[in-house]
């Protein structure tokens, strides 16, 4: 019964040329369309995750600025203290051991701090400085100590003591907005080597190679550094007397004790997570293994702006793809449906005449679907031949598309960050101009989809293809089931 | 034993139309084994819709048809067609898109044995090229034959036919008159033509006549 079966179909397919043609040519359409939004979407899929473990995903502890503000608001109404501008409050800080503990979660890849402390020279002359009140911290924390100290005291000295990871990690670096003009940068293992402004180096005639004595105005203790590079800043925020160095150097402003134990304060603590999809996991992790944040006005919060910007013009590809799935998808029924549906009518002789040899109804769907099915194989197989080129074509054309509207919006003042706050109150927008908003290591050519079919593609085009045909076939179908040999026979159907 | 086909108390009534018309009323006929059989009766006279109920094309009212002494209800009216009837029409109703031979192979896969379709095409008188040729390629004849051959290749014991000669000049007619014939002398199949003609009527070993509704031996 079933060799009878495919045999009609067969003859039928080979005899009929013309609506084999018709039909040949819609499904290699419809599948050409298909597999490459199925080609792009896996692509997309595989860029996405490529992207996700690649570029990780960052973690920051930093004060909640709003809940400080809400804080400090319900005690001056409160009258439990009174709220003066200008009056210096002490800016929440995190300890190197709860950062070090926090890193210590399986899902850290990386984690990076700065220690910020004060110093002063007694053999040097620091720069005048014009934007140095309260604002020498990009963002603006006039109002609050300076970060970095360690006593409640209000002393400062005359140079600010950044110790970074290394040189990569300094904001203006990565804002694009420092560079070296002699010397050379230095690294995470670059110990009692630092970095001083061109100002700095002009006022004190100072030049690479030589070495200059800092004194910490809280521990008293002296570090001499050996200058390995001078660098300029073009960023408003800068400060010249700021002096770069790894974590380690800072580290020997603090006191032995403090040191020892981790008993100091860390800022701009960010940790680098293995895989951006356990970001949620990660941040419901400290927050219940350390309460203490929260209490303290510290925010656990995750910096997706890089993955977004690389992988949000992407998946807009990916979202672009579906749309064109379902919508072939749907014209593909329509338009089967109604091919079939005419030749069923052109067909109900042979009907009448199966029927009355016997045949099933059953059997005669089934012949229809093998016979669609069977032209499908060759469709869908020369579809598999362009959707590859197809794919590349659509998907780069809307992947050029999608970046240089992201790239538009990205650099638009005013823009809100995609940051986002564990309390969901961020207010930060991006200030004109600041080029932070958008990473320095981001290019036009970092927005790329590989486009190239996989066996499941072709899988998944045969799977809905032939999904999409039985589909189709239902309203023809009904037909095929109301009618009967008699009428049919008798022409009356 | 050789099984009859009886028809008890047969009536038929067409609603769909605008006043309802009864085109059967309690007929009642025995056909057996080896004989050809008639139907003769004016246009309009219910000759169609009885060979239809015979043939299972249509579902009884009223009344009812046995083979064997079992109801066809109860053996199933496709059943009843894959094995046990097949029908040869005025129009031949054969596949187009076919050849000869692949019109009476469909025929013989539903009856899910193996044979030679050439051996059919040959007991009606085709030549093994004529087989091979696209049914519409052949004369009105020629395709009435391959309609009977495929009938023959069901290898069904009912064979009907409905007006098989009307189509067909009268040399063919007489050829395919004695085919039928043959169906129920040698093969000793019950053979039941539907006919306006006399002499396919001056063939056949029992003739009917269908008139307002009634069914009578001639």
């Amino acid at each position: 019964m079933f060799k009878n079966l495919f045999k009609r179909s067969w003859l039928s397919v080979t005899r009929k040329l013309s609506r084999t043609i018709i039909i040949g040519l819609i499904l290699f359409a419809m599948g050409s369309l298909m597999l490459a939004a199925i080609i792009i979407k896996s692509a997309v899929n595989e860029s996405t995750r490529q992207a996700k473990e690649t570029l990780g995903a960052t973690v920051s502890l930093q004060a909640d600025m709003s809940a400080i503000r809400e804080e400090r608001q319900a005690k001056s109404e409160s009258g439990k203290e009174d709220f003066e501008p200008g009056k210096i409050f002490k800016r929440p800080m995190v300890s190197k051991s709860t950062a070090d503990d926090i890193a210590d979660s399986e899902y850290v890849k990386d984690y990076t701090y700065s220690i910020s402390t004060s110093a002063d020279a007694s053999k040097l002359t620091a720069v005048e400085s014009e934007e140095k009140s309260g604002s020498d911290m990009p963002g603006g924390f006039g109002g609050f100590e300076k970060p970095g100290k360690n006593s409640d005291s209000e002393e400062s000295g005359d140079y600010t003591i950044e110790g970074v990871n290394g040189y990569a990690y300094i904001k203006d670096v990565k804002s694009g907005n420092m560079t070296i003009s002699d010397g050379s940068y230095f690294n995470e293992g670059d110990t009692d080597k630092a970095m001083i402004s061109v100002d700095l180096a002009e006022a004190n005639k100072l030049s690479v190679g030589d070495k200059i004595t800092l004194t910490n105005v809280y521990t008293k203790k002296n570090v001499t550094v050996s200058i390995v590079g001078i660098y300029d800043t073009s960023s408003n925020f800068s400060n010249a007397n700021t002096i770069y160095m790894n974590t380690d150097t800072a580290a020997k402003f603090l006191s032995s004790d403090d040191y020892n134990n981790s008993n100091y304060d860390v800022e701009n603590v960010s940790f680098t997570l293995n895989n951006a999809e356990d970001i949620d996991t990660f941040v419901t992790e400290v927050k219940s293994e350390h309460p203490e944040l929260a209490e303290n006005n510290i925010s656990v919060s995750e910096d997706t702006r890089t993955y977004d910007q690389m992988v949000g013009p992407i998946e807009s590809v990916g979202s672009f793809a579906t749309t064109i799935l379902i919508i072939v998808a749907i014209a593909s029924v329509v338009i089967i449906a109604l091919i079939v549906t005419i030749n069923v009518k052109d067909r109900r002789y042979e009907m009448g005449v199966l029927l009355s040899l016997g045949a099933k109804k059953t059997n005669i769907i089934g012949q229809i679907f093998i016979e669609i099915a069977m032209i499908g194989v060759v469709a869908f197989g020369l579809s598999a031949c362009v959707a590859t080129a197809l794919a590349d074509v659509m998907g780069q054309k809307i992947l050029d598309s999608e970046v240089s509207s992201t790239t538009e919006n990205f650099g638009r003042p005013g823009t809100p960050s995609s940051s986002r706050n564990d309390s969901n109150k961020s207010d930060k927008f991006e200030m004109p101009g600041d080029m932070s908003s958008m990473p320095s290591e981001t290019s036009q050519n970092d927005y790329s989809i590989d486009i190239s079919a996989q066996p499941i593609d072709f899988l998944l085009l045969f799977v809905c293809g032939y999904g999409i045909i039985a589909i189709a076939l239902l309203i023809p179908s009904i037909n095929i089931l109301r009618y009967q040999p008699k009428q049919i026979l008798q022409g009356k159907e | 034993m050789s099984k009859k086909l009886k028809v008890k108390n047969l009536s038929h009534t067409y609603t769909d139309q605008p006043e309802k018309t009864e085109v059967l009323k309690n007929v009642n006929a025995t056909f057996e084994p080896g004989k050809l059989y008639a139907i003769r009766g004016e246009s309009g006279s219910g000759k169609t819709t009885l060979l239809s109920l015979l043939a299972a094309l249509d579902e009884i009212q009223s009344g009812d048809i046995t083979y064997g002494n079992k109801s066809i209800k109860e053996i199933g009216l496709n059943n009843f067609r894959l094995r046990y009837s097949n029908i040869v029409f005025q129009s031949y109703n054969l596949i187009k898109y076919m050849t000869a031979v692949e019109n009476v192979e469909v025929a013989i896969d539903f009856s899910e044995r193996k044979a030679d379709p050439n051996k059919y095409l040959k007991q009606v008188g085709l030549t093994e090229a004529e087989g091979k040729r696209l049914v519409n390629k052949l004369s009105g004849g020629q395709q009435q034959r391959v309609a009977i051959a495929r009938a023959l290749a069901s290898n069904t014991p009912i064979i009907f036919g409905d007006e098989p000669t009307g189509n067909l000049d009268e040399n063919t007619e007489t050829k395919i008159i004695e085919i039928f014939q043959d169906l129920a002398k040698k093969d000793h199949k019950i053979v039941i033509l539907v006919t306006h003609s006399n002499k396919v009527a001056s063939y056949a070993d029992v003739v009917y006549k269908l008139s307002r509704g009634k069914l009578t031996k001639v």
